[in-house]
C-alpha cells in the first residue's frame, strides 16, 4: 500500500468511532422517528398502520399548539436574552476586579453544574404557595398574611415568567463564563486608544469589547437557543406544563404526548416540528449576527 | 457393604439437590409508593408462610405508575404481579398484559361475592375477575368541623347549592379566605374521580348509555352543573382556593392541617390522616357528611392485585406463587382479612370486602376517626363504579384534566368542556371499533 | 471626582452581593431545609427563635433510622428510594467519567483529523455529525431504545455511555477543532522535524499548548452527562443503572416524602459537582482564554 493510501485509509478509521457513534445514535433514529410520525403508533396498541400526514395535520390543528409555540418562542427569546445580558453583565462585572472576583469566579458555576430536575425543584420549591420561600419571606416580613399567600405558579403568565427566570438562572453561569473569558482575552492595549480619543467606559464596551467578542457571542446565543427548545426536564418538574397549557413547551409537549398520552405517533410528529423550528431559528440567528464573521 | 453406601450416599446427595432446585420461586410485584415499609412487613410475613417463595417488590411514583407499568410490559421487564386500578384494567387486559384469575387462578373466585358491588365492578372485565381488591375507597365531602362551629354552621349541607351558602359564610365572616380546597393538579388522578363524584351526587349512571354513548352533553346535565358549579366556586364567588390548580392529594392534606381550607372532596382514607391524634391541632375535629346533591351518591373506587403475563409465561409454578401472594394481600390467610385488615387499622384504607363492617374491631377503629353511620349509608346505598370503563378510557381521563383546568382557567366555558369530552369519547370509541 | 468613584465602587459590590444572592440563596436556603423538622418546613412564616436543627434525614439516608416528627402522621414520611441517592450519585459519576474520557480520546482525535488531514468528503461528514446535536431528545428515545434493546444492554450504564458520547462528540469535536487551529502550525512542523511521530507529537504538543481547551471540552461532556435525563429516564431502569436525576424527579413527585428529606437527598446529589466544580474552576475559566481573537 502506498504511503498515501495508508495515511487516507488511517485518517478514516481515526474518524471512524466517532462516525460509527454518531451515526448509529442519529441517522437511525432519524429515519425511525419520521417513521413512527407517519403511523398511527399507540404504544398500548400492537398494530402501526400508515397514515401519512394524518398526525401533523392533527398535532397542528389542536388547541393547544399555537399557544405552545407561542410559549416556546417566548421562553426562548427571554431565557436567552436574559442569560446573555445577565452573563455579559456579570462578566464585565468580574473584569473590574473587585475584592471577592475570585469567589465568584467559583460559586457562578453552580446552577449550570445542576440537572434541571433539581433545578427546576428548587425553583418550584420557591415558588410554592404554602411555605416557598418568596411567600414565607414577605409573611416573616409582615408584607404579605398567610392567609393571602399567593399560589404564584397557578397564574399563567407568572408561571411563564417564572420558567424564564429558572432557565436564567440555571443558564448564566455558560455566557459568564465564556464571555469573560473572550474579555480578558482583549489585549488592554486595544482599549488605551480609546482612552485616548476621550472615550469612556460605554464606548470601551460598546466599541471595542463587543466587536471583538462576535464569535464568542454567537457560541453563546446558538447553544443557548439550542438547549432552551430542547429541554423539557424543566418545565417536566416545576410546572408540568401548566397551569392551562401555559407552560407547555414544545418539547414537552412532545414529550407527554409520547409519554403521558402514550401517542408515540403525535409525539415524534411534534419533535420533528421542533426539530424544524430549531432550525429556523437557528439560521435567522446566524443570518443576523455572522454576515462579518469567518466563522470555522 | 461399600457399594451400598455409595448408592445410597449418592441418592441422599440427589435428593438434597433436587430438594435445593425445588427451592425458592421469585416473585416480583410493582406497586405505587404508598406504605411502603408495612409492604415489606406484609411480605416477610408472607414469605415466613410460605416458605418456597421469595418476593421482590418494587415501587413507583403513583403519579408516574401507569406509563411506566407500560413501558415495562411493552419492554417485556415487567413483574409477576402488579398493584393495578379500575382504570387501567381494560386496556391493559385487552393488551394481554393482564391476565384473569377466572381463567388462571379459578380457587380465587370465591371472593367475588363479598366483595362490595362497585369494588367488584372495578376488578371485572367481561365478565372474569381480574384481582383481589388491595383497598377500596369512596369519594366522600368532609370539612372542619372546628371552622363550621366558629361560623355558627351546623348541620350538614343538602345541596351544592347549601354548600356555597356555608363557605359564602365562612368567607363573610373572615375565618376561611378561600372555605373550599381541592386536589386539582394537572397531574392527579383523583380529579377525574372528583368529577364523577359530584356528577352522580347530581344524577347517578348520567354519562354513558348501554351502549357507552356519552349522555351528558347537553346544558343542564348532571354532568354540566357539577362543572358549572367548580366554575362558579373557583372564578365567581371566589370559595375555592386558586392553589387548587397545584395541589395534590398530599398538599391538600398539609393545608387543611395547617389550617387552611374547611370543605374538600377526596378518598375517605385522607379524613383518617386528617384525624390522626397529634397530626395537628385540627385533628379530632373534621366532620364526614354525606354527599350533598339530589341523589346523594357518589362514586367509588378499588385497586387491587394483578397477575400479568409475566407469571404465566414463566410457568404454572410461577402462577401458583403469584397466586398464593395476590390471596395472602388481596384475600384471607387463615380465614381472616389479615392484611386488608391491617390497612384498615392502621391507616384507615377503605377495605373491598362487605363482611369487615361486621368486624367489632373494625367498627371500632372506625369509629374514632369517621361517622360510621354516615359511611356505612354512603357505601351501602350511595355508590357506584365508574362509568365507562373501556380501553380508550385512560385517553379520555388525561383529556379530561387538561380540559378541567382550561375550564377553570376560563379558556373554554362548562358547557364547552362538556361537548368536547363527549366528542372526544365517541371518536376513541369509534377508533377502538 | 473622589466621591463619584466611591459612588461607583458602592454600586459594583451592591452588584456583587445580588449576583452571589441570586445564585446562592436558593441553594442555600435548601440546605437549611435539609435540617430541620417537617413540621418547620411547612409553616407559614419563618420563625424568628432559634430552631432546632436535625440530621435525622440524613441518617434515615444512611441508615433507614425514620426521622423524628413533631407531630404524628399516619402517612409515612419516608420513602425507601430516597435511600438510593448516594449509588445513583455514583453511577452518575461512573457514566460521567466515562463519556469525559471518550470526548478526549476520540473527540481529540477526530478534531485533529478533521483540521490537519485532507480526505474527501471531510467537510460533509463534519456538518452532519454537527447537526446531528440539533436533534430534541424527545423525538429519538424511542428508537434509542430499540436500539439498545436489540444490543441487549438495556438496563446498563454502557448504554447510556454510549448515547451520552453520541450526544456529547459533535459539540467536543467542532470545540477541539477550533481550539487546535490556534496553535500555530510551525510548532507542529518543528515538532516533526525533530523526529515525533504523530501520537507523539499530540502527547507531547498539541495537549499541552491546548490544554485550558481540551480541558474545558472535556469537562463540558462530563456535565452535559451528569445531568442527562430523559435518556436516563427511558433506559434505566433499575438502580443498576439509575442515575441521580432520574431518582431526584422521581422522589420529587413521589406521595409519601417530607420536603426535609427530599432537600437532604438533593444536597447529597450536588455535593460531588460542587467539589468537581471547585477543582475545575480554574481552569475553566483560563481555558477559554485564547480561543477566540
Amino acid at each position: 500500500m502506498t504511503r498515501r493510501k495508508k495515511n487516507l485509509l488511517s485518517n478514516y478509521l481515526v474518524i471512524l468511532p466517532l462516525v460509527a457513534i454518531v451515526a448509529l445514535f442519529t441517522v437511525y433514529p432519524v429515519v425511525q422517528a419520521i417513521q413512527f410520525s407517519l403511523r398511527k403508533y399507540y404504544l398500548i396498541k400492537p398494530r402501526h398502520p400508515f397514515i401519512g400526514l394524518d398526525n401533523y395535520v392533527s398535532v397542528v390543528s389542536e388547541r393547544l399548539f399555537p399557544d405552545s409555540l407561542f410559549s416556546t418562542l417566548l421562553f426562548t427569546g427571554g431565557s436567552v436574552a436574559g442569560a446573555f445580558l445577565l452573563g455579559l453583565g456579570i462578566a464585565l462585572l468580574l473584569s473590574y476586579e473587585l475584592r471577592f472576583s475570585g469567589a465568584l469566579k467559583t460559586l457562578i458555576v453552580l446552577p449550570w453544574a445542576l440537572p434541571y430536575t433539581i433545578g427546576g425543584l428548587i425553583w418550584k420549591l420557591i415558588f410554592a404557595p404554602d411555605f416557598g420561600l418568596i411567600n414565607k419571606t414577605l409573611g416573616t416580613l409582615g408584607l404579605v398574611k398567610p392567609e393571602d399567600y399567593m399560589a404564584w405558579l397557578t397564574d399563567p403568565k407568572i408561571a411563564q415568567m417564572a420558567v424564564i427566570l429558572a432557565q436564567i438562572w440555571r443558564e448564566m453561569p455558560f455566557a459568564t463564563i465564556f464571555i469573560l473569558a473572550g474579555l480578558q482575552a482583549i489585549p488592554p492595549d486595544y482599549y488605551d486608544a480609546v482612552e485616548i480619543d476621550g472615550g469612556g467606559a460605554w464606548t470601551r464596551l460598546v466599541h471595542i469589547a463587543l466587536p471583538l467578542l462576535k464569535p464568542i457571542i454567537l457560541i453563546v446565543l446558538v447553544y443557548e437557543t439550542i438547549i432552551a427548545l430542547i429541554t423539557f426536564d424543566l418545565v417536566y418538574i416545576m410546572t408540568g406544563g401548566g397551569p392551562a397549557g401555559a407552560t407547555t413547551l414544545l418539547s414537552y409537549y412532545a414529550y407527554s404526548k409520547s409519554f403521558s398520552f402514550l401517542n408515540f405517533g403525535e409525539g415524534t410528529a411534534l419533535s420533528i416540528i421542533l426539530t424544524g423550528v430549531i432550525a429556523a431559528i437557528l439560521f435567522l440567528l446566524l443570518k443576523i449576527i455572522s454576515p462579518s464573521l469567518s466563522k470555522s | 457393604m461399600k457399594k451400598v453406601a455409595v448408592i445410597v450416599a449418592m441418592s441422599l446427595i440427589a435428593a438434597v439437590l433436587m430438594m435445593g432446585s425445588a427451592q425458592a420461586v421469585t416473585i416480583r410485584m410493582i406497586m405505587w409508593t404508598y406504605g411502603v415499609e408495612t409492604v415489606q412487613d406484609n411480605i416477610a410475613k408472607f414469605e415466613k408462610l410460605n416458605p418456597g417463595i421469595k418476593v421482590e417488590a418494587e415501587d413507583i411514583s403513583w403519579y408516574v405508575y401507569p406509563e411506566t407499568l407500560t413501558t415495562r410490559f411493552v419492554t417485556g421487564t415487567a413483574p409477576e404481579v402488579i398493584y393495578c386500578n379500575d382504570q387501567w384494567l381494560q386496556a391493559w387486559a385487552d393488551a394481554g398484559w393482564l391476565r384473569s384469575l377466572t381463567e388462571h387462578l379459578p380457587g380465587l373466585e370465591k371472593y367475588r361475592d363479598d366483595m362490595k358491588p362497585y369494588v367488584l365492578d372495578g376488578l371485572s372485565y367481561k365478565g372474569k375477575i381480574y384481582g383481589l381488591p388491595y383497598y377500596a375507597d369512596t369519594y366522600v365531602l368532609f370539612a372542619n368541623g372546628k371552622f363550621l362551629e366558629d361560623a355558627g354552621l351546623s348541620g350538614t349541607p343538602e345541596t351544592w347549592e347549601d354548600v356555597n351558602e356555608m363557605c359564602q359564610k365562612l368567607k363573610a365572616a373572615g375565618i376561611q379566605k378561600y372555605p373550599l380546597i381541592m386536589e386539582f393538579h394537572k397531574d392527579e388522578h383523583s380529579m377525574v374521580e372528583i368529577f364523577y363524584a359530584m356528577t352522580y351526587s347530581n344524577e347517578p349512571g348520567s354519562l354513558f348509555d348501554e351502549k357507552l354513548n356519552p349522555i351528558f352533553d347537553h346544558e343542564g346535565s348532571a354532568a354540566h352543573q357539577a362543572l358549572d358549579w367548580l366554575n362558579k366556586a373557583l372564578n365567581e364567588s371566589k370559595i375555592m382556593d386558586p392553589a387548587s390548580l397545584v395541589h395534590k392529594e398530599i398538599d391538600v392534606i398539609k393545608s387543611m392541617q395547617a389550617g387552611k381550607g374547611t370543605f374538600t372532596l377526596m378518598e375517605k382514607y385522607t379524613l383518617a390522616e386528617l384525624q390522626h391524634p397529634g397530626s395537628s391541632p385540627y385533628a379530632g375535629k373534621f366532620k364526614l357528611m354525606l354527599m350533598p346533591g339530589k341523589s346523594h351518591y357518589t362514586v367509588g373506587g378499588g385497586k387491587f392485585y394483578a397477575l400479568t403475563e409475566q407469571a404465566v409465561k414463566t410457568g404454572d409454578e410461577a402462577v401458583n406463587a403469584a397466586g398464593k401472594l395476590i390471596e395472602y394481600f388481596g384475600g384471607k390467610s387463615d380465614g381472616e382479612y389479615v392484611v386488608a385488615k391491617r390497612w384498615t387499622l392502621e391507616k384507615g384504607l377503605g377495605f373491598g370486602y362487605k363482611s369487615l363492617y361486621e368486624e367489632p374491631a373494625i367498627i371500632a377503629s372506625l369509629e374514632k376517626w369517621s361517622d360510621v353511620r354516615v359511611e356505612k349509608e354512603q357505601e351501602g346505598k350511595y355508590s357506584m363504579a365508574k362509568e365507562g370503563m373501556t380501553p380508550w378510557f385512560m385517553e379520555w381521563a388525561e383529556s379530561l384534566r387538561s380540559e378541567m383546568h382550561y375550564m377553570l382557567g376560563k379558556k373554554v366555558t362548562p358547557l364547552e368542556m362538556v361537548k368536547t369530552l363527549a366528542g372526544g369519547w365517541s371518536k376513541l370509541k369509534k377508533e377502538a371499533e | 471626582m473622589v466621591l463619584r468613584k466611591h459612588i461607583k465602587k458602592i454600586l459594583l459590590y451592591f452588584c456583587m452581593l445580588c449576583v452571589f444572592m441570586f445564585i446562592l440563596v436558593p441553594i442555600l436556603w435548601i440546605l437549611f431545609m435539609s435540617f430541620q423538622y417537617e413540621e418547620d418546613i411547612i409553616a407559614p412564616t419563618f420563625s424568628l427563635k432559634p430552631r432546632e436543627m436535625i440530621i435525622d434525614n440524613y441518617k434515615y439516608i444512611f441508615t433507614g433510622v425514620a426521622p423524628r416528627q413533631k407531630g404524628s402522621m399516619i402517612r409515612s414520611r419516608v420513602v425507601e428510594s430516597a435511600r438510593y441517592i448516594l449509588p445513583t450519585v455514583v453511577n452518575s459519576l461512573i457514566i460521567a467519567s466515562c463519556v469525559a474520557l471518550i470526548n478526549f480520546g476520540v473527540g481529540l482525535s477526530a478534531a485533529y483529523t478533521f483540521l490537519y488531514k485532507k480526505f474527501t468528503g471531510k467537510e460533509a461528514i463534519f456538518v452532519c455529525v454537527l447537526l446531528s446535536r440539533l436533534l430534541p431528545p424527545v423525538a429519538v428515545v424511542i428508537p434509542f431504545f430499540i436500539i439498545i434493546k436489540s444490543l441487549n444492554l438495556l438496563d446498563t450504564k454502557l448504554s447510556l455511555i454510549l448515547i451520552y458520547s453520541a450526544m456529547t462528540l459533535p459539540l467536543t469535536v467542532f470545540f477541539f477543532r477550533g481550539y487546535l487551529s490556534r496553535i500555530p502550525s510551525e510548532v507542529i512542523d518543528a515538532a516533526f522535524v525533530d523526529g515525533c511521530s504523530e501520537p507523539q507529537m499530540m502527547w507531547r504538543v498539541l495537549i499541552p499548548m491546548a490544554k485550558g481547551g481540551v480541558l474545558a471540552g472535556t469537562i463540558l461532556a462530563f456535565f452535559l452527562s451528569y445531568i442527562e435525563f430523559l435518556y436516563a429516564l427511558s433506559l434505566a431502569q433499575t438502580y443498576r443503572s439509575k442515575t441521580m436525576p432520574v431518582l431526584i424527579a422521581a422522589i420529587s413527585s413521589s406521595r409519601d416524602i417530607s420536603w426535609s428529606l427530599l432537600c437532604a437527598d438533593v444536597i447529597l446529589a450536588i455535593i460531588p459537582t460542587i467539589i468537581i466544580g471547585f477543582i475545575v474552576r480554574k481552569y475553566l475559566v483560563g481555558g477559554i482564554i485564547p480561543q477566540l481573537r
